[in-house]
């Protein structure tokens, strides 16, 4: 099976989506009913109910319409809750907040190698990561194995790793979101570590964090279904977060 | 391998899920570790101490986002916790003793000595080392996702 080409997603979706469409995809994008077992059985979100929307949503691209009717348990298996969904929406959202400043590599975004989603500007690369998580449990261990593997690779010098948790019905988002604020405690694996002034570092806390330390960050946020109280825990709240706390305070050298 | 053991029966899966839950004890976790167990059941070669694309209870698995994953196996699961035999949780409830099911000896006698084998490590320690049986770290379980497993094993052998 195919799947969608960004172009066609966003012109064709994207582009027609009401906000509280935007953010139902993105909740159901970051899902993965394979890892519920770290939430109680009550607190389990409708998946069926939940898909069932997602699709709805998506074949009102005609093209993308095709490829759901040829096997529709793949493409929800593929490109719903294999990352493609979530990295198109916040490519899609980005681009529309950076206003041409930046430039998405839209190659990167349609394979399924990491990072999942870079935008360019001259020589310099930006890339982000998106982890969707319904807990924290391993995740320094899963960044440990999954993340830091990769940044010795110098498209990783400006680097987001963004830990994004779906709340479940029944659940306090806002107290949730307190909860999961260990950007922190990750931040230090993904930069430290990596540096080859580590050494240095530890011997003279002046010299901690170097500038490509600083470049590395960790967002934390977690997303609802529906933003019918304005909570605002949606994608375009945290594109904008990234855009105004990230890319507009990125000090390239 | 015995030919019983061999056919694709859902009932028989079930009834393996059962046993294996009983034989955990106080080692049972979540589903992600009954699933990282019943890949081992299926496509852990005892005599070699490595996978084979052969079978044991012809459950299709393929690589998701944590690790191995078989849908045949998940929906086997959800079928108990809905007939009330497992309590759906963190770790999950026996409601019916699975030791004394009728189930093939050889089955029981694998089920048996993979408990031993790797009972005690956690879903998370079994998820990661069945990717690197598999012959990938975890950052590479990426260019595998949704690849089934029996084709990958038999990639992996005609490479090596």
């Amino acid at each position: 099976m195919t799947i969608p080409k960004y172009t066609i997603f966003k012109n064709e979706v994207y582009n027609q989506l009401k906000p509280d469409e935007k953010t139902l995809l993105f909740y159901w994008a970051l899902i993965d009913d394979s890892s519920w077992e770290e939430v109680p059985p009550p607190y389990f979100p409708d998946a069926a109910e939940g898909h069932a929307k997602v699709i709805q949503i998506l074949k009102k691209s005609s093209q993308i319409k095709d490829i759901i009717v040829d096997d529709p348990d793949y493409f929800l298996k593929r490109f719903v809750q294999g990352e493609f969904l979530a990295n198109y929406l916040l490519a899609c959202e980005l681009e529309a907040k950076l206003n041409g400043s930046w430039a998405l590599d839209i190659a990167n975004l349609q394979k399924t190698d990491p990072p999942d989603v870079i935008f360019k500007k001259d020589e310099a690369v930006v890339s982000l990561e998106i982890k969707g998580m319904l807990s924290a449990a391993n995740l320094k261990d899963r960044i440990i194995r999954e993340v830091k593997p990769y940044l010795g690779n110098k498209n990783y010098d400006n680097f987001l790793l963004l830990l994004l948790f779906p709340v479940c019905p029944r659940e306090n988002p806002s107290r949730v979101n307190q909860l999961i604020e260990g950007y922190y405690i990750y931040e230090e694996i993904i930069r430290k570590e990596n540096s080859p002034l580590y050494l240095l570092q530890q011997l003279l806390p002046r010299f901690a964090y170097s500038l490509r330390d600083k470049r590395r960050q960790v967002f934390c946020q977690c997303f609802t279904e529906n933003n019918r109280r304005g909570s605002g825990f949606t994608l375009d709240n945290l594109a904008g977060r990234i855009v105004k706390n990230y890319f507009e305070k990125l000090e390239i050298a | 391998m015995n030919i019983d053991i061999m056919s694709s029966d859902k009932k028989r899966t079930k009834k393996t899920i059962l046993y294996l839950l009983s034989k955990l004890g106080s080692s049972i976790e979540g589903k992600k570790k009954l699933m990282k167990l019943m890949f081992l059941l299926e496509h852990y070669d005892l005599s070699s101490g490595k996978l084979t694309p052969k079978g044991t209870l012809d459950n299709d698995f393929y690589i998701y986002h944590f690790g191995v994953f078989s849908t045949k196996v998940m929906s086997s699961f959800g079928e108990l916790v809905d007939e009330g035999k497992i309590k759906e949780g963190f770790p999950l409830k026996m409601i019916e003793d699975g030791s004394e099911l009728d189930l093939d000896e050889n089955i029981k006698n694998r089920v048996d000595t993979i408990v031993e084998k790797f009972g005690k490590h956690s879903g998370y320690q079994l998820e990661v080392e069945t990717l690197e049986m598999l012959g990938f770290k975890p950052h590479e379980k990426g260019q595998y996702f949704g690849q089934d497993i029996a084709t990958i094993l038999r990639k992996t052998r005609a490479s090596g």
